[in-house]
């Protein structure tokens, strides 16, 4: 440990946060089954489970799939619904004093609309707008992957929406630069990216897919190499910060994520293996840091050498 | 590490492996020094397991036995994971998560029928050593494909005794049928039971669960699913739960489950 401790702030839109290391949405559902396992009032922030307007069962189970270095996954969203979540799981992560970003997808933009609405003002620190999941029938992965809808529902969102406005990008498209300042140019605050990826999971003995929905996401360390490619484009192409992440498992991971133009990152599938691997995650961008001599982690953010 | 000295109040321990014995029929018996564990390891509970090479995922693998330091668990190798588990040697460590799950409840029980399927037997073990150190009388009822495929049934005549009943599919050895079937006679002629634990093959479960339904008897069965975290987060080991007013929810098996009241347990409509 070095004398001075490393400043470990980062800030995005209009929210400061303790440190850059985040809680991914999907994996680690309202914070309290890990709360017994990690101090999870260390993590800069937790995004929670993808919100929807009405609660949703989700898709039959099976609904994960190992690949190699990795897994598939098609939850389909199950969430209890936005108001169960303001009311039931709110007031035990504000408690945390941790940053709380509500995910939100809608089946329709009016969705997102009343999404925004909802939440402007009920008390969560941020709102990441969910464009990307590709385990919903309607609207989501299909609003993300085209500009004009997703224009549309960024534009929706921030008429509603006063505090800091993440746009999640689904990585299942052509360009994503396009998609990137197409949320910029709408408002967006900030961009966390990437979502899962499109995959498929067959099992030969019985020649059916794996999982009951037949596709899923793909996440996991697998992914990190698409992952860090895009957000590598994406900071050349946008100004608001980047949120990082595909993949991280520890603290040399969320570092190449910062080198590559990541404000802040995101631990998602790591948490399903170790429930200790965020904080694990941000105890090792410190120790990079002090062994990389320096004095603030925001200093990392696009240090890439090209 | 937290600077402030947080302190878990669980995780996952490194378990030293005592030994790895083979049980026939690609099922594993795996012995760990469990001295670290404080926390009470329930029958029906699990551990979620890092298999190490080139998986990803843990696997979860029921508690057979937990006494005098040393957990069991038993396995049957049905991919990569139960693979690499089942080369592990005295002397390694092995990164268990858990114990995990409701188990069976037990309290109370006076007469039980402990009812197993194949590997479905291996978490009735420990429930019924655990009812009869409470004084019950247990029936264990043991299914399996052939005579070949017969695995603990020494484990259970050590508790059971002579209630112990083996049937084989074929009849090669003992009653020639289901588990589920031997069980329903037995209360045809008159057996009684306060509670039935059942643990298998969904079909398997379904047959025994409803003759301990007609008979008016409590019965518990024990899901499967594929996990992803283990302790109700992801969300991946999604069942339906049907209540006492017959409306479905999703519960997921690691958090509400892996044992559940049978009058609970709803099929998923679309399930192939």
């Amino acid at each position: 440990m070095s004398n001075k401790a490393i400043d470990t702030r980062i800030k995005i839109g209009k929210t400061e946060f303790a440190n850059p290391v985040i809680a991914a949405s999907g994996c680690y559902g309202f914070g309290r089954e890990f709360a017994g396992y990690t101090d999870i009032s260390r993590l800069g922030g937790i995004s929670v489970k993808g919100l929807t307007l009405l609660p949703r069962d989700g898709n039959p189970s099976p609904r994960i799939a190992e690949t190699p270095s990795g897994i598939l996954n098609s939850v389909g969203l199950q969430n209890p619904g936005v108001e169960a979540f303001i009311r039931d799981e709110l007031p035990f992560l504000r408690k945390t004093g941790t940053k709380v970003i509500a995910n939100a997808a809608g089946a329709e933009i009016s969705e997102y609309a009343r999404m925004a609405e909802i939440l402007d003002g009920a008390g969560t620190d941020a709102l990441e707008l969910n464009l990307s999941c590709p385990n919903v029938k309607a609207g989501c992965a299909a609003f993300g992957s085209r500009p004009d809808t997703l224009r549309e529902a960024v534009r929706e969102a921030r008429r509603h929406y006063r505090g800091t406005l993440i746009v999640k990008l689904t990585p299942n498209v052509t360009d994503i630069t396009e998609l990137a300042r197409a949320a910029e140019d709408e408002g967006a605050d900030a961009l966390s990216l990437i979502n899962t990826l499109l995959g498929m999971a067959i099992d030969a003995k019985t020649r059916r897919p794996v999982l009951a929905n037949i596709t899923g996401g793909l996440s996991g360390p697998c992914v990190k190499p698409v992952a860090l490619r895009m957000v590598w484009q994406v900071h050349a192409a946008v100004r608001i910060p980047i949120i990082g992440m595909g993949g991280i498992e520890n603290g040399t991971d969320a570092a190449e994520f910062m080198m590559a133009g990541a404000s802040a990152v995101m631990v998602g599938s790591a948490n399903l293996v170790r429930p200790t691997a965020a904080v694990d995650v941000l105890d090792g961008l410190i120790s990079f840091a002090e062994n990389a001599g320096e004095t603030r982690l925001a200093d990392i953010t696009g240090t890439l050498r090209i | 590490m937290s600077a402030e000295g947080f302190i878990p109040a669980k995780k996952s321990y490194l378990l030293p492996v005592i030994s790895c014995i083979a049980l026939g029929e690609g099922c594993f018996m795996l012995s760990l020094d469990c001295g670290e564990i404080t926390e009470e390891i329930c029958p029906g509970q699990f551990f979620s397991l890092l298999c190490g090479g080139n998986t990803y995922l843990r696997r979860p693998v029921s508690v057979f036995d937990c006494s005098g330091g040393v957990l069991r668990l038993a396995f049957e190798v049905r991919g990569r994971g139960t693979e690499l588990l089942s080369a592990l040697r005295p002397g390694d460590t092995l990164d268990a998560l858990g114990p995990l799950g409701h188990g069976f409840p037990a309290n109370g029980v006076k007469k039980a029928a402990v009812i197993g399927g194949g590997i479905g037997i291996f978490p009735l073990f420990m429930l019924a050593k655990a009812l009869k150190a409470g004084g019950a009388e247990v029936s264990a009822f043991l299914g399996f494909r052939t005579k070949t495929k017969i695995v603990c049934d020494r484990e259970f005549f050590s508790v059971c005794g002579a209630k112990t009943h083996i049937a084989t599919d074929d009849g090669s050895m003992g009653f020639q049928g289901f588990a589920p079937l031997q069980f329903s006679q037995a209360l045809a002629a008159g057996e009684k039971y306060d509670a039935a634990y059942i643990c298998g093959p969904a079909p398997m479960m379904r047959a025994a669960a409803d003759a301990a339904a007609m008979y008016g008897i409590p019965a518990y069965v024990s899901l499967e699913e594929r996990m992803g975290c283990g302790i109700g987060a992801c969300l991946v080991c999604a069942c339906r739960l049907k209540d006492k007013d017959g409306r479905v929810r999703t519960g997921h098996v690691c958090k509400d489950g892996p044992v559940i009241p049978a009058e609970q347990w709803a099929r998923e409509e679309n399930r192939k």
